[in-house]
């Protein structure tokens, strides 16, 4: 299994969540007062400050917005994943998330800008928290 | 207060850090627990915008290549810019082409090797005074004439190809009293070939989008007209500590003084943007516009 880094708590805002991917779900927030889409989680709303904020579960269906295949990468649990694809993933709910896109081929032929991805839970030997990637439709 | 200076110094290279390669970790964070499970680079943030770019405007790596060229090209007059270079065992410490920039190594796609700065030890100082000081001054005075400053972060449905510079360009330009086409040359963070042609656009030295038609006709060179770019061969080829804004600063200043390696004849007015942080993420743009007598 991937090695990846794990969140790490307490972090108030992010833990709920974690606690989601935990279930299969991605989760996200809009806001009560000026009807926001807000992504990452956080306890105010990033438009308006407004702290009354309600969680959803995104579909996980998405559109790649832009990727770049990283070649070289010293941080442990990711020197031995070879190249892979980092990419913003615009969510069909109107957010966007850091992510990777996992594709069987070479990346840099096989991932592409305007691609259709849908959210998969990797499981992590580094912890108990899978993590949520993309693969193309 | 009359006189202020500003320092910076870093051990970059000696200290093997690996600024462009190496991941952002710390304690437990709302943004390092979204983003440290992917293994996103420094590079590859500035790379994410590349590809963005090339997608949206048809920009070319041939066009974005010159950027590379025009700063090796200043580098190799600029003697501490060769030493740096020695010292850090650069496999070519020569002239490039396009051709080179296009075959090095992919770091992160879709930047390569020679469209990367480089990582070295490096300093430098200014000193800030206030106008009636400076006309007793031994050297001659650059004025500082507009500034500005902006912070960008990650947005759900934004544009990663605008920069902060987009914000804090047009005060300092307005302060100036100055349009970007009476400027004789840019000094620009040049991180990455990207970062420099994101700036151009966002300060106004072409319409959005058109950088790389801007930047891939060569012009960026001291000895050919238009504007020119990094003189003392940026952070591409002749010095990055890990922050270049002083240096920006530093060489702007020995244009308009007429002390540059590679002098453009005349130089009256400069502008130098420093960009910090992670493109298209949360990072941060200063515009200074600086003038000779």
């Amino acid at each position: 299994m991937p090695n990846r880094p794990q969140p790490q708590f307490p972090e108030p805002d992010t833990k709920h969540y974690w606690d989601g991917v935990k279930e299969g779900q991605l989760r996200y927030q809009t806001c009560n007062e000026c009807s926001s889409v807000n992504f990452y989680p956080t306890a105010h709303c990033q438009k308006c400050g407004g702290r009354n904020l309600t969680w959803k579960v995104s579909k996980g269906e998405g559109t790649v917005y832009t990727f770049s295949v990283v070649m070289q990468n010293r941080i442990p649990g990711f020197q031995e994943l070879g190249a892979y694809a980092v990419a913003y993933v615009d969510l069909d709910e109107g957010f966007r998330m850091l992510t990777n896109v996992l594709v069987d081929g070479d990346p840099t032929t096989q991932v592409k800008i305007g691609q259709r991805v849908r959210v998969e839970f990797e499981k992590q030997d580094s912890g108990e928290y899978p993590i949520p990637v993309f693969r193309p439709i | 207060m009359k006189v202020a200076v500003t320092t910076y110094g870093s051990t970059a290279a000696s200290s093997r850090m690996a600024i462009g390669t190496g991941g952002r970790f710390g304690g437990a964070s709302w943004q390092t627990n979204m983003e440290a499970p992917y293994g996103s680079t420094l590079i590859s943030n500035y790379a994410m915008v590349k590809q963005r770019h090339m997608y949206q405007y048809g920009t070319t790596n041939e066009q974005l290549a010159e950027i590379s060229v025009a700063t090796r090209k200043h580098a190799m007059r600029n003697p501490e810019a060769v030493k740096a270079m020695t010292d850090l065992q650069f496999v070519k410490v020569d002239n490039i082409t396009v051709a080179d920039v296009l075959e090095s190594r992919m770091v992160a796609s879709p930047l390569r090797l020679l469209e990367c700065c480089m990582v070295s030890d490096g300093g430098g100082a200014a000193v800030f005074v206030a106008p009636e000081v400076a006309r007793d001054i031994k050297k001659k005075p650059v004025w500082i004439i507009g500034t500005g400053e902006a912070t960008k972060y990650r947005e759900n449905g934004g544009d990663i190809t605008v920069s902060a510079a987009a914000q804090s360009g047009p005060p300092a330009f307005a302060q100036a009293g100055v349009t970007p086409d009476e400027i004789d040359i840019a000094m620009i963070y040049d991180s990455f070939t990207i970062t420099v042609a994101v700036c151009l656009e966002d300060l106004g030295f072409c319409k959005k989008g058109e950088a790389g038609q801007f930047v891939g006709d060569g012009h960026l060179a001291f000895d050919r007209p238009g504007l020119t770019l990094n003189t003392d061969g940026g952070g591409l080829s002749s010095n990055h500590p890990g922050m270049r804004g002083l240096f920006l600063l530093l060489e702007a200043t020995r244009q308009l003084r007429g002390e540059s390696t590679s002098q453009v004849p005349g130089a009256k007015l400069a502008v130098a943007h420093g960009n910090g942080g992670l493109l298209g993420a949360t990072h941060t743009g200063g515009t200074v516009i600086l003038a000779a007598d």
